[in-house]
């Protein structure tokens, strides 16, 4: 009569001791910039990955979305590498953190993957934390104008970008910070569809492509901004946050295309 | 260290939560007229509501804070019943279906307009859900305010009252 009960106990103590799989935190390295501050690294390395995606998590900071995004795109061959901005200048999880940081880290970060890798560059970001991305983007250009290095950093990929100089306020224009309209990688921009941003991306668009970036967009429907970072995600939410590492490759795909299709001698 | 825990309390007290916003004075620009259909498909026209004071509200059935902040303005609506006040909600882009399922789970009586290609939305500059503007009887934007209010709250109600006048 009890061996059933007891049986089940034993079966959920079995469980219990069963080892949890906890995702993988990737390689830890570290990268002493020039002004003697040193930025955390984690290397989800892919020996056959053609190229390296650079992530900078949003304003939000290092999340599980995005050690699990790395973890997934090293999984089908794709090595990236997750860097610390917040963390490094201890900044508290805010968007205004994101505009103090000035891009330096980035271009830094790239320097010494060139120098010690070689393998091109893709970089990513989300929300607020497209804004050092996009500065160091800049700054490499502006470095590297008429070398070979130029178009090291193959390509900018963006989630729901936010790039504005201050707070909005009611009935008054967005405004941009200037780096919008100096950048010239070329970007690809994925628009959650739930947003008030995705009727103003014709605007970021025309902005980004002033200063000479090829710009292309893609609307992901049926989701909110920081879409993988919500407590409250919707279950379409949740489905687009499992099929993100897939859509971030397409990205890439589209940006090695333009770059593949530019014309010989195109600036 | 009972010093530093009753300075961090106080600190907490003093974060206001993201999704709250404050009504403050409008000093931004002149904006253009608006004219939208609604549910039943009737054109409304802003500048037809002269004369009264219009909360102008834009929202979706995503956002969270403009779902929270909805029952209040229907409870301001009620309770400024009979006075020269209306509520006008302007729908972002969504279809009819979809606001319907959302009304009947929330149900509000005030005007829902629907700005479906967001020309509106462009024109007002609205760049965050919830926006809300208050308008006076000469159509002149009076306060404004990004995230969302309890709108039967003393000082809201205050707020619009005096745009009223002694009614």
């Amino acid at each position: 009569m009890h061996t059933k009960p007891a049986l089940l106990v034993l079966l959920l103590i079995n469980l219990s001791l069963l080892p949890v799989e906890l995702p993988a935190q990737g390689e830890a390295q570290s990268i002493e910039l020039a002004s003697g501050d040193s930025m955390d690294l984690r290397v989800f390395p892919a020996a056959k990955s053609r190229d390296i995606l650079l992530w900078f998590p949003c304003d939000q900071g290092m999340g599980t979305a995005e050690v699990d995004f790395a973890n997934e795109l090293a999984a089908i061959g794709q090595e990236v590498w997750l860097a610390d901005l917040l963390g490094m200048y201890f900044l508290p999880v805010a968007p205004s953190s994101m505009r103090t940081i000035k891009g330096n880290e980035v271009l830094e970060t790239v320097e010494m993957l060139q120098r010690d890798d070689g393998r091109r560059v893709y970089l990513v970001s989300a929300g607020f934390g497209s804004i050092p991305v996009l500065r160091g983007a800049h700054l490499w250009k502006k470095k590297y104008a008429g070398t070979e290095s130029e178009d090291y950093i193959a390509g900018i990929i963006l989630l729901y970008p936010e790039l504005h100089a201050q707070e909005p306020k009611p009935g008054h224009e967005l405004d941009y910070l200037p780096v919008v309209s100096n950048t010239s990688t070329p970007v690809m921009i994925m628009q959650p569809q739930l947003t008030p941003a995705r009727f103003w991306l014709h605007r970021l668009t025309a902005l980004l492509e002033s200063g000479g970036a090829s710009v292309q967009t893609e609307i992901l429907p049926g989701v909110r901004g920081y879409f993988f970072v919500k407590q409250s995600s919707t279950p379409t939410e949740d489905a687009m946050t499992l099929k993100l590492p897939s859509l971030v490759l397409k990205a890439r795909d589209r940006l090695a295309a333009l770059q593949h299709n530019r014309p010989q001698g195109a600036e | 260290m009972k010093t530093w825990l009753i300075a961090f309390a106080l600190m907490l007290l003093m974060i206001k939560p993201a999704t709250a916003g404050e009504l403050l004075p409008y000093d931004g620009p002149v904006l253009p007229d608006i004219t939208l259909p609604d549910m039943h498909g009737t054109i409304h026209k802003l500048s037809d509501y002269r004369g009264k004071v219009v909360l102008l509200n834009f929202w979706a059935t995503w956002c969270p804070p403009c779902i929270k902040e909805m029952p209040s303005m229907q409870r301001l609506e009620k309770q400024l019943q009979g006075q020269d006040f209306t509520i006008l909600a302007v729908n972002m882009g969504e279809d009819e279906n979809t606001i319907n399922a959302f009304l009947k789970r929330y149900p509000v009586d005030f005007t829902i307009l629907l700005d479906k290609d967001g020309e509106i939305l462009t024109s007002w500059k609205i760049v965050a859900f919830p926006t809300t503007f208050l308008i006076d009887r000469e159509g002149r934007i009076s306060h404004a305010l990004f995230g969302g209010l309890e709108w039967d709250e003393p000082g809201a109600v205050e707020v619009v009252k005096s745009l009223l006048g002694g009614q």
